[in-house]
């Protein structure tokens, strides 16, 4: 039985796709989405716990998810992640919509931290 | 390319240092991307030597994935430090002897993720043979830098921006292109204008139903 279920959201598909192979090895149910539209049709046919979003996606931005997540799903807890952690990479109003952000290269013990902290104070 | 003698050091403007920063800001995300990958096939490695059965999960074939995960991605950061270090050698002299194809095809490279993230598609076309220009070449990939954002500026997801090499050694001509109509005079051509003057070239826009370029002529 997993403990949450959580969505991460990155163009980078191997990226994702190890880890969520890497969450399921800690009993945390992931699933991955490369893009935007992705994104919201799974959130649409599964219920998640937590979002794990990169701010900076091809198309759909990684705002433009944000908002629609914010919108539809408010108790959904939604975690930004940035290359830098400022700067135009992530302009501070748009990290003030996100509950809570990580910079990449981000170690799992420190996400599964994050995520946990997150859904805490849910 | 007879560059105009005011100005003393290109590479060090406002404008200038802004291109440099969008070019590098690009990449270096870009760079974390793959070591990022690389850092979580290298974790997920461990985990699977850390769980109960690692002589039934680490199987060839997985070994295989894992290593050629790790080879891609290294390849993939060389090819970008490559483009990169070229890139910043390009300010070391204001006036050199450089080839255009090359130019034109690693600056496209460079600021290909820029146009992606508008699911914009870039495609980059060489002349047949090389041609070579005179004169610095940062200021002329600030100019066709200065080309590529006015046309991405309006374009859409789904089109398509080109840059190709024309002309020959005594004509030299790069043309940076989208197939979506748009007028000069709703284009900020502004920066254009100054870094063509710069690099003593000239520019032309040329638009019809279907397409706009941005013609750039060299002598």
């Amino acid at each position: 039985m997993s403990k949450w279920h959580a969505l991460l959201i990155d163009d980078e598909e191997e990226l994702v796709s190890t880890l969520v192979e890497r969450l399921a090895y800690r009993g945390i149910e992931a699933r991955y989405a490369v893009n935007g539209p992705q994104a919201l049709e799974l959130m649409e046919n599964h219920p998640f716990d937590v979002v794990l979003l990169d701010l900076k996606l091809p198309g759909m931005s990684g705002s433009e998810v944000l908002a629609v997540i914010k919108q539809k799903w408010p108790g959904v807890p939604v975690i930004m992640i940035t290359g830098h952690g400022g700067g135009e990479d992530a302009p501070m109003s748009e990290l003030a919509r996100a509950h809570d952000c990580l910079t990449k290269p981000v170690s799992i013990e420190i996400l599964i931290a994050k995520m946990e902290e997150v859904l805490a104070t849910r | 390319m007879s560059q105009n003698p005011d100005r003393k050091d290109p590479a060090q403007s406002p404008t200038a240092l802004a291109f440099f920063g969008a070019v590098t800001a690009s990449v270096s995300h870009e760079l974390n991307n793959v070591i990022s990958i690389v850092d979580q096939t290298a974790g997920l490695l461990s985990d699977l030597l850390a769980g109960p059965d690692p002589a039934s999960t680490l199987t060839a074939e997985r070994l295989e994935r894992i290593a050629t995960s790790i080879s891609t991605q290294t390849e993939r950061g060389v090819t970008i430090i490559k483009r990169l270090n070229t890139f910043a050698h390009t300010t070391d002299e204001d006036r050199i002897d450089f080839e255009l194809n090359e130019t034109v095809s690693n600056l496209a490279e460079l600021v290909r993720r820029l146009a992606d993230r508008r699911r914009v598609t870039l495609t980059v076309e060489s002349a047949p043979l090389a041609i070579t220009l005179s004169g610095s070449p940062f200021t002329f990939q600030e100019l066709l830098f200065a080309c590529f954002q006015a046309l991405l500026e309006h374009a859409e997801a789904g089109n398509t921006l080109h840059f190709s090499v024309l002309g020959s050694d005594t004509v030299p001509v790069v043309a940076v292109a989208c197939d979506r109509p748009q007028s000069a005079e709703a284009m900020d051509l502004g920066k254009v204008e100054r870094l063509a003057d710069l690099v003593g070239g000239r520019f032309t826009v040329i638009s019809d139903d279907t397409h706009t370029a941005i013609e750039l002529h060299f002598s």
